[in-house]
Parts: structure tokens; sequence; C-alpha cells
């Protein structure tokens, strides 16, 4: 996965250099060639992460605007850095540069893919993908439960009452995490730090599609902003303390989960990280990185949403979800309705042991399969 | 690398529980909580009524289900294949006790009682202070002995050697060279509990045979080989 990484860095920043051809003594005097522009333009001002714009149809009013306010990712430049008559000059060097369309480097194409509406389709897509394999592996946690063997006793004991106890127990134990409060206070707030930095990255998210569709640069200071960095920031603290701990931990290893745990720990802290370094690229006027940076967060988090339901991500639903489902058969076997068991020290003991029973006997052949079966217990 | 297994005869066990008592005092588990109990079946309607007893306890999936959905890294899947729940992590989430198709893992939420009120050294040195609410617990193969080269508890305890444990890797071990006698002798081949949820456990059952009871009654019926569990 890294090589692949590597492998789409590699590409986007090769093509986006790709201009890099030794420059001609005479084209040394050009304002153009000498300025800013190129690092964005390309050589030629046939693009590289920003457009062509050899023979721009701009007039120079309008160029001149561009150059002063800024577009999009382009930083606005002030008189002092670059004065009208420079702006004036490179505008007529450009208008005698040759159109070459062949020039257009990949980058430059694969940025104007990248628009918001775009992007925006394909997180959709992954996250249907994800949603969908999510839901079918979900499913697999659910059915061993035996769950559905509980219904009888749950209609018993009132539906109403069993979505309260679920609804309940995951807020109370999926969104506040009530174990680890109850355990150790120091754990609960360093997952706290990601549980709910990655929450308010997604309200943000959600927010900013509302409120801001465009995702037009916004004040440092709109709570539009402030939110997603706040969050990402905790985000971030929290998943470097816990790339800490898989190095101190050595019982970190169960023998089973290890690569998923590495997989989402470490998509988790490279997408953060890739989402501060766009913000930090962008406020350094740091152009030709802006993009590279960009596409490097976008792939992260895309690869982040695609292995969810399989790497250590999915412990943020399976978990609440089978921690309620223990809840709901603690309190529908206390409650009597069951067995009249007082008590169940394994919740869902009994049903399960009925799942075992069945499986038994299918095994054993003709002469106990279909039977009627009883359980007995004996004090 | 050893892979151990368990492996139960239903055809030897007779329901006495004493694995369930020997787990008890081996493990010090407190009320209500069995690491190895027995499923007291009755199978059929009067007047064709069998009996099967099915001892159960936790089978160390391959795949354990608990284990992947513990928050907390608290269930480790030794390199032996033993399943093994750290109380010091466990913070009583309670994920794992749903996870667990087979109903082996326990979590006493509000209290941990111990039977008697005596205080004897085993109860004040080994049992009490194991009583620790809010942790989860399950049965480690009594991981304890087998590292000592003991057999867990409850297979010693068995009156019957209905329980065989062993290496499965290894050709020679009691529970290799069970499977092979009764596969041949019997024709019985081991079976794992509830396939259907993709465990992989390494527990495993041999089936009861029906030709025992014909035979015990003096009909005409074959005789079934002798079993045992080591043959010279």
């Amino acid at each position: 996965m890294r090589l692949l990484l590597n492998l789409l860095l590699l590409l986007v920043t090769a093509s986006a250099f790709a201009q890099g051809e030794p420059i001609p003594e005479a084209t040394k005097t050009e304002v153009y060639s000498t300025s800013n522009c190129l690092g964005c333009h390309g050589q030629s001002a046939m693009g590289g992460l920003g457009p062509p714009i050899a023979k721009t149809k701009l007039t120079y009013d309008q160029f001149l605007l561009v150059v002063r306010k800024g577009k999009g990712m382009m930083p606005a430049t002030n008189e002092t850095d670059m004065p009208d008559t420079e702006v004036s000059k490179v505008y007529a060097e450009l208008q005698a540069k040759p159109y070459n369309p062949d020039q257009i480097p990949i980058a430059y194409k694969v940025s104007q893919a990248l628009t918001t509406r775009n992007v925006a389709l394909m997180f959709l897509a992954a996250a249907l993908i994800a949603f969908a394999i999510g839901s079918y592996r979900l499913v697999k946690w659910v059915r061993p439960t035996s769950i559905g063997r509980l219904f009888p006793s749950m209609a018993r004991f009132g539906f109403g009452k069993c979505v309260w106890i679920v609804v309940k127990s995951l807020v109370v134990d999926g969104l506040f995490v009530s174990s680890l409060w109850k355990a150790n206070k120091h754990r609960w707030f360093m997952h706290g730090l990601m549980l709910y930095g990655f929450l308010g990255l997604l309200l943000a998210d959600v927010l900013m599609s509302i409120y801001n569709p465009t995702r037009g640069d916004l004040p440092l200071l709109s709570p539009l902003k402030v939110l997603p960095v706040v969050s990402g920031g905790m985000l971030l603290l929290g998943v470097m303390y816990v790339m800490y701990r898989y190095r101190s931990d050595k019982f970190i290893d169960n023998g089973l989960t290890l690569s998923g745990d590495f997989l989402f720990v470490n998509l988790m802290f490279h997408s953060v990280l890739a989402g501060f370094l766009t913000l930090m690229v962008a406020r350094l006027n740091l152009s030709e990185w802006v993009m590279t940076v960009y596409i490097y967060h976008l792939t992260v988090v895309m690869l982040l949403i695609i292995t969810a339901p399989f790497s250590r991500f999915q412990h943020a639903w399976v978990v609440p979800i089978l921690a309620s489902i223990t809840r709901l058969t603690e309190a529908v076997s206390a409650s009597g309705v069951n067995i009249g068991f007082e008590r169940e020290p394994s919740p869902g003991r009994h049903h399960k042991s009925l799942a075992i029973v069945d499986s038994v006997m299918e095994s054993l052949g003709p002469d106990y399969e279909d039977k009627k079966v009883v359980l007995r217990y004996f004090p | 690398m050893a892979r151990y297994s368990m492996l139960i005869d239903l055809t030897r066990c007779i329901g006495c529980d004493a694995c369930t008592l020997a787990c008890k005092q081996e493990n010090g588990t407190p009320l209500d909580v069995f690491f190895a109990r027995v499923l007291n079946v009755e199978v059929g309607e009067y007047p064709n009524v069998k009996r099967v007893y099915i001892p159960v306890l936790c089978n160390h999936c391959e795949d354990a289900p608990c284990l992947k959905s513990c928050p907390n890294k608290a269930i480790v899947r030794r390199p032996d294949g033993i399943v093994i729940l750290d109380q010091d992590r466990c913070r009583g989430t309670g994920a794992c006790v749903s996870a667990c198709p087979y109903g082996n893992i326990y979590l006493t939420r509000v209290d941990d009682r111990w039977y008697l009120n005596s205080d004897e050294p085993y109860e004040r040195d080994f049992v009490k202070k194991r009583l620790e609410p809010q942790r989860a617990r399950k049965c480690t193969y009594c991981a304890h002995r087998v590292d000592e080269g003991l057999d867990p508890a409850c297979v010693v305890a068995c009156p019957t050697t209905a329980r065989i444990f062993g290496d499965l890797d290894d050709p020679d071990s009691v529970i290799s060279t069970y499977i092979d006698e009764q596969r041949e002798q019997t024709g019985r081949k081991p079976f794992k509990l509830l396939p259907q949820a993709g465990t992989k456990p390494a527990g495993m059952y041999l089936g009861v045979m029906a030709d025992q009871a014909s035979s015990t009654l003096g009909e005409d019926a074959p005789v079934p080989l002798p079993q045992g569990v080591r043959t010279p």
C-alpha cells in the first residue's frame, strides 16, 4: 500500500515537473521565466498544477485582476512583489508564446478533474461501497450472537423496552464509551480525542457541504474553519498517541488482527497529517505543492474509507452494536421472561446453548436430527 | 509450534459434571461462572427419548470473533492456538460476550460473589483475590498447566476419559492417535460446533455411537471394537 501511494505521488510530482528542460539563455531575459508564475504554469506556460496560460484569452485588465486578487488556489500578488509594468510584460510574453496542447501536463488534467463535485461523487461512491461491504460483514458479526432465538422472549419483554435499551447502550457504551470512563480516565481521554475528533471532522464536512458547497477559502476564524482544524488536531494527537502505544506495547499483537490495526492507524495518521499539510502549503503559498499534497490527502482518505470494513476501523460500529446486544440480552434474561434465570453471567448463554445443541444434533446424524430437543438445567 | 486442541467423545461422557467442578476449583471462578459446563439434552419424545450430554467449553477458535471484537486488545491468541483473555487489559465493554457464538465468555457486571463465607487459604489467597466485577473471563485451556506439561484440569478430572487433550500437529500425540483409532475402528470423524459461524474452532467432538445401546441390551447387534485411549 505504501508502494501504491509512493507510485501515485511519483506520478503526480513527476508529471508536474516534467517541464524542467534546461532554460535557453535567451529566455532568461524574460520576466515570465524568472517570475513565480512558472512554478505552477510551467516553463512553456502550458500549465503545471495551474492551467495553461500561453495565448491567454483574458484581456489585460482581467489578467491583472487575477494576478492581484488570486483565483482558486492561485495566490494574490501585490504591487511591491510585481509592479504593473512587469505584469504587462508577462502578459505580452504570454501572448507571444506558442499554444501547444500536447504540452499540457497530466497533473493539470488530474487537478481539473478534481472539481468539488467530482471529488464528492467519488467519495460518495467509496462510502456506499464501504457501507455495503461493512453491512455484509456486520451481518456476519451479528448472526453468531443468535439474537434471533431471543425474539420470543423479547416479545414478552416488550419491543419498546428493547429498543430503548439498545439506543441507551449505543449512546452510553458507544458514544460515551462508559466502560473506558469507569476503568481508566486517561484511556478514555485519549480515545475521546480520536472519537470526538473524528466525529467533529464528519460534522464539519456535513456543515461545509451545506454552508460552503464550493469549498471556497474561508477566513481563519470562521467556525467552519475552526471546527475541522480543532477536530483534526484532536484526532492527530490521539492517533499519534496510539502509534506511540503500538510501539511501546509489547502485547499489541493479539495474533489475528495486527495488520488491520496498523492499516487503520497509519491511514488515519496519514490522512489527518496530509489534511494539515494541505492547509499549511496553501497558507505558505507553496502553490506548486498544494495539488500534490491534496491528492495525497484525498487518496489516503479514500483508502481509509474503502478499507474500513476490514481494518480496525470496524470496531467503531461493531463494538457498540455487540455491546448493545449484550446489554439487551442481559436485561431480557434478568427480567425472567426467558427461562427464569435470575442472572446469566454470560448473557445469551441459554439461547446460544440451544444453537450448539442444534448444531450437535445435526452432526450426530439421522437418529438425532429433527427431534424435539429440551435443554435441562439442574439446580 | 504446537496446535492444542481438545477432543470430546460424546459416547464416553456420562454427564457427571466432574469437569465443571475441577475447572471451578482450578480457576477459582465466582458464583454462576462455569468455563466447562455440560449441557443436559433430552432428544425426542416419550417413549423414544434419549439423553445426550454435551460438555461445552471455550473452543479456542482459529478465527476467534471474541478476539476480533475486543476494543482493548485484551484477548490474545498465542502461537500454540490458545486464546487467552487478559483481565488487566479488559475494560468490561462486553462486546466479546455477544461476539462468542458459544456463550463461553463470562462478564459479571455488578458483583462477583463466592459461594461460601469461609476464610480458608484457598478462598482467602486464591479465589477472593480474583473476584473482579466488570472483567470478562473465559477458559484458558488451563494454559498455566499446559505450559508446565500437564493436561487441563477438566481433562484430568474426567472419570471416563471423554476429554482428550493434545497437540494436533504432533502425529504421535494422544489426541492425534485417538482420532486415527476412532476413524479406523468406529468410523467416527470429529466434528466441530456451529461450523456455519465460520470461527474454525480448535475444540472437536466425536459423536454418540447408537450401536452401543443395543449391544448393552443384549440384542443381536454388531459389537463395536473396544476403544482405548492409549493402545500400545
